[in-house]
C-alpha cells in the first residue's frame, strides 16, 4: 500500500489535481451557479486564493508531522480511541466521496445510450480498475494518473476553443450575480478544498518531505483553482443564468452545444471516456487513503485487506435508489457539514499535538 | 517489460468490451425530422420522417430518392410518442441524426412549445444543435411537401435550407438557442417560420397573387411567399412568440433585419426601390462590425443602435446618371434601414409588448446583482421603451456600377 517508494512533489501535485479535478470540473460549477448565479466564476477565483492560503497556514502548522500522516497523528494527538473514532468518520466521509464520484460516473456514461447496460456491468468494469490500482498503492496511481491528466487537460483546452463561438459577456452579467454576501459567503465562509486537505495531510505518510509536501501541495492546489476557474468561467460564459443552473453536468453540456455535423462533434463521448479515467484514478486513490486511515485505526500494519470491503462499499453507497435518501442526498447533508469539520479537525489535531508534543519521524509502527 | 505489460493490458481491455450493447446501422431507423402538432383530447400529434434505408444514393449514381417514410401518432409528449413507435415499428429509434424539430402554428399558438424544448434539450438522443422552425401548415404536410430538386437526400435539404438562416452560433434557428431565450428572456423569441404553397396551385390562379411592391423593398410577410417552382416548403420568416405563445409573425425584411441585429455578418442581398424612380437597384449589404447596442434603463429604457454596413450594387437598372443621384441614393439607404430597423423596433413593442431581440442583455449590464435586476423588471419597463437607430452605409466602388450604362 503505502510503503516503498517515496512520493515526489510532481506526483504529489498529480495525485491531488485526480482526485480533486472529478468534482471541481464535472459538478462544482453547478453547484456554484445554482448558489451564486452567474458570477459562479468570481467565487471560484476567490475560493482559490482562499485555498492558497488556507493551505499554507495549515503546512506551516503540519511541518514537523510530514512523515507521520494524519491517520497516526490524530491517534497520537487525541489519545487512542478518539482518534480512531476521527479516522473512522474521515474514512467514512470519503467513502460517501467515493459514492458520489461512482454515481456521477455511471450517469455520465448512461449518457451515451448504454440503457441497456446494467448498473452491475458498469460497476464491475469501473470498480475492478480501481481495485487493482488501489491494490498496487500510489505509486501505480501516479503512473495512471500520469497517463489520463494529458487528455483531461486537452479535452478541457479543446472545448475552451471550439465554444469561442457560444461565448457571449452578456452572459456574466449583472457581473455580481445573487449579491456580494452570497460571494462572501461561498468563497470565504464555506472554504473550498478542505477534504483536499485532510486527503493530502493522509498522504503526506508516502511524501519524501516537508519541501515535497509544501511544493506539491501548492502546485496541486494552484492547478486545480486554475482550472476550475478557467471551466466555470467558460462555462458562465457559454450558458446564460438562470439555464445554466439546469444542468447538472455542465461538461456534458458544453460538449453537446459543439455545432452537429462538425467533425468535433465526436469530443462528446470521447470526454466521457477521459473523464471515467479521471474518476477511475480518483476513486482508487479514494480508497487507498480511506484504507491508510482505516489501518491507522485498528493497529495492524497492513492495510490492503481493506481494499476490496470498501470498493464494495463505494458500489453501494453510489447505487442507492432515487426513492430513498440517495447518493446526492447523502452526500449534500456530508458537504454541508464537512466543510467545518473538515477544517475544525485539522486544527483540532494540529492543536493537540503541539500541546502533547508529539515527535516527529517516529512512525507508528515503531511506536 | 513495462511497457509491455501496459500495452498488453491496454490490448486486452479492448477484447473485454464485449458485443452485448452492440448497435448496428441497419438495426435502428433514424428520425431525420420531427413535427409535433395539436392533437386531439389535449394530446399531442407527433409526426416522424425517417430515414428511407434502401434505395441507390451519390454512390450508386446520384439518384435521388424520392420515397419518405412519414408516421403520426397521437400522444402526450414527444417522449411517449417514441415509445408508442416502439410497439410497431421493428426497428430501434434513433433520433442523434435529426436534423429539424418542427411545431405546427397551431400548437405554438394555442399551447405553446416551451414544454416542448424542454423535453427536446433534456432527451439525451436529440443534438441540441437540430433545427427548430414553426410551421403554418401541419408538420407531416410539411415533410411531405419536401421535395428536394438538387440534393439527393432529404436530410441534406432540410440541413442546406436552415443553414443559410442558421450559419452563425448565434442564430435563432438552433434548439439550444431558442431553449436559452425561452427560459432566460421571460419567453419572448422568435423561431423560423416555414410556409407551404399548396403544389396544385404553385404559380398558378390561386396563388398569391405577385404584385410588385412600391414600398422600400421587398417585404413579404410569413402567408405571402410568392412561390413559382416545383419546392413547395419554404422558409417565409420568423414566429414571433411572447410568453411562450406564438402571437404573430415577421416576414422576410424582417427577418434579415433580425440577422443584422444577430450580429450575423451574411451577405443580405436587397432589391431596393430607387426613389423617384421607376427602377430598383440590386444592392449587397453585410455588417462591417457588430451591432452596437446601448441600454439605459429607468422607467422608459432608451435604446440606441448604431449599425454600420459596408456594400456594393450589383445591378442599377437605368437608376443613376450622375453622381449627385448615387450619393442621394446612398444618403437615401442610410435613412431607409434607419427608418426600417425602427419601425420593426416599435412593431415588435407596441404590438407584441416584448424584447425579442434580446436587448436585455444589455440592459443587465446596468445593474450589479441579479436580484436588482429581477425587481426591475425589464419585461414591464420594455414596454416603454425608446428606440433611436443609426446606419451608415458605406458603399464600395468596386465593380464600377455607379453609373448607369444606357440612358
Amino acid at each position: 500500500m503505502s510503503g516503498g517508494k517515496k512520493i515526489g512533489p510532481a506526483s504529489t501535485a498529480i495525485l491531488f489535481l485526480n482526485l480533486s479535478m472529478a468534482k471541481y470540473l464535472l459538478v462544482l460549477p453547478y453547484f456554484m451557479v445554482s448558489e451564486v448565479g452567474n458570477s459562479a466564476w468570481l467565487v471560484i477565483l476567490a475560493k482559490g486564493i482562499a485555498a492558497i492560503g488556507l493551505f499554507l497556514v495549515i503546512a506551516a502548522l503540519y511541518k514537523p508531522y510530514v512523515g507521520l500522516g494524519l491517520g497516526q497523528l490524530t491517534r497520537r494527538a487525541l489519545t487512542g480511541p478518539v482518534g480512531s473514532v476521527l479516522n473512522v468518520i474521515i474514512a467514512g466521509l470519503m467513502l460517501v466521496r467515493g459514492g458520489v464520484l461512482f454515481r456521477i460516473l455511471t450517469e455520465a456514461l448512461q449518457t451515451l445510450e448504454t440503457d441497456t447496460v446494467t448498473i452491475e456491468y458498469v460497476g464491475l468494469f469501473v470498480l475492478l480498475p480501481v481495485l487493482i490500482c488501489a491494490m498496487k498503492g500510489f505509486n501505480a496511481n501516479v503512473n495512471a494518473s500520469i497517463l489520463i491528466l494529458p487528455f483531461t487537460v486537452l479535452s478541457v483546452a479543446l472545448i475552451s476553443l471550439v465554444l469561442i463561438p457560444h461565448y457571449n459577456i452578456d452572459n456574466l452579467m449583472p457581473v455580481l450575480g445573487m449579491g456580494e454576501g452570497k460571494i462572501i459567503e461561498q468563497a470565504f465562509f464555506r472554504l473550498g478544498g478542505t477534504f483536499e486537505l485532510i486527503y493530502l495531510l493522509t498522504l503526506s505518510r508516502s511524501m519524501a518531505d516537508y519541501g515535497t509536501f509544501k511544493k506539491g501541495g501548492l502546485i496541486g492546489v494552484g492547478a486545480i483553482g486554475f482550472f476550475s476557474f478557467l471551466f466555470t468561467l467558460i462555462y458562465c460564459l457559454s450558458i446564460p443564468y438562470p439555464v445554466s443552473k439546469n444542468f447538472f453536468f455542465p461538461l456534458y453540456q458544453l460538449t453537446r452545444m459543439i455545432k452537429a455535423g462538425s467533425f468535433l462533434q465526436r469530443m462528446e463521448p470521447t470526454v466521457i471516456f477521459v473523464w471515467t479515467g479521471v474518476i477511475i484514478c480518483a476513486l482508487s486513490t479514494l480508497v487507498i487513503s480511506a484504507a491508510e486511515l482505516l489501518k491507522n485505526s485498528v493497529d495492524i500494519r497492513q492495510g490492503g485487506g481493506f481494499v476490496p470491503i470498501l470498493v464494495m462499499m463505494i458500489f453501494f453507497i453510489g447505487v442507492l435508489p432515487r426513492s430513498e435518501l440517495d447518493t446526492y442526498g447523502i452526500y449534500r447533508i456530508t458537504v454541508n457539514i464537512s466543510h467545518y469539520f473538515y477544517i475544525g479537525v485539522i486544527f483540532l489535531v494540529l492543536i493537540c499535538a503541539r500541546l502533547r508534543k508529539v515527535e516527529r519521524g517516529l512512525t507508528y509502527e515503531t511506536a | 517489460m513495462r511497457l509491455r505489460k501496459a500495452l498488453a493490458v491496454v490490448l486486452l481491455a479492448a477484447a473485454l468490451g464485449g458485443c452485448a450493447n452492440s448497435a448496428e446501422v441497419n438495426d435502428k431507423a433514424y428520425v431525420i425530422a420531427l413535427g409535433v402538432d395539436k392533437g386531439s383530447n389535449g394530446l399531442l400529434k407527433v409526426t416522424f420522417m425517417f430515414a428511407y434505408p434502401s434505395g441507390g444514393g451519390e454512390e450508386a449514381g446520384g439518384e435521388k430518392i424520392d420515397e419518405k417514410d412519414i408516421v403520426t401518432v397521437e400522444a402526450p409528449s414527444i417522449y411517449s410518442a417514441m415509445r408508442l413507435l416502439d410497439t410497431f415499428k421493428s426497428k430501434r429509434i434513433d433520433t442523434n441524426h435529426t436534423k429539424l424539430v418542427a411545431f405546427s402554428q397551431k400548437l405554438a399558438e394555442s399551447r405553446g412549445v416551451f414544454s416542448q424544448l424542454t423535453d427536446l434539450v433534456n432527451t439525451r438522443g436529440f443534438r441540441p444543435s437540430i433545427y427548430v422552425c414553426v410551421t403554418q401548415e401541419s408538420p407531416s404536410k410539411l415533410f411531405n411537401s419536401m421535395e428536394p430538386k438538387q440534393d439527393v437526400f432529404i436530410e441534406k435539404f432540410i440541413e442546406h435550407l436552415f443553414s443559410k438562416i442558421a450559419d452563425s452560433g448565434t442564430s435563432r434557428a438552433y434548439l439550444y438557442n431558442n431553449y436559452f431565450s425561452a427560459v432566460e428572456e421571460a419567453g419572448s423569441y422568435i423561431i423560423p417560420l416555414v410556409g407551404v404553397t399548396d403544389k396544385e396551385n404553385a404559380g398558378g390562379a390561386a396563388a398569391a397573387p405577385y404584385q410588385k411592391p412600391d414600398d422600400f423593398t421587398l417585404n413579404y410577410t410569413a402567408d405571402q411567399v410568392p412561390l413559382h417552382g416545383d419546392s413547395v416548403a419554404a422558409l417565409c420568416g420568423y414566429a414571433v412568440f411572447v410568453d411562450n405563445k406564438m402571437v404573430g409573425s415577421l416576414g422576410m425584411m424582417e427577418g434579415t433585419v433580425v440577422k443584422m441585429l444577430e450580429k450575423n455578418r451574411q451577405v443580405g442581398q436587397f432589391c431596393v426601390l430607387v426613389p423617384g424612380k421607376n427602377t430598383y437597384a440590386n444592392v449587397n449589404l453585410q455588417l462591417t462590425n457588430a451591432p452596437i447596442i446601448r441600454v439605459k434603463t429607468g422607467d422608459a429604457p432608451e435604446i440606441s443602435l448604431d449599425i454600420s454596413m459596408w456594400g456594393e450594387f450589383t445591378g442599377i437598372g437605368g437608376a443613376f446618371k450622375n453622381s449627385g443621384d448615387y450619393a442621394e441614393f446612398v444618403d437615401y439607404l442610410n435613412g431607409a434601414f434607419s427608418e426600417k430597423i425602427l419601425e420593426l423596433l416599435e412593431k415588435t413593442r407596441t404590438e407584441y409588448g416584448a424584447d425579442i431581440f434580446g436587448f436585455g442583455d444589455k440592459a443587465k449590464i446596468n445593474f450589479l446583482r441579479y436580484p436588482e435586476w429581477e425587481a426591475y423588471n425589464w419585461k414591464e419597463k420594455y414596454k416603454n421603451a425608446r428606440f433611436s437607430v443609426k446606419v451608415e452605409v458605406d458603399m464600395n466602388d468596386y465593380g464600377e456600377l455607379r453609373f448607369s450604362q444606357k440612358n
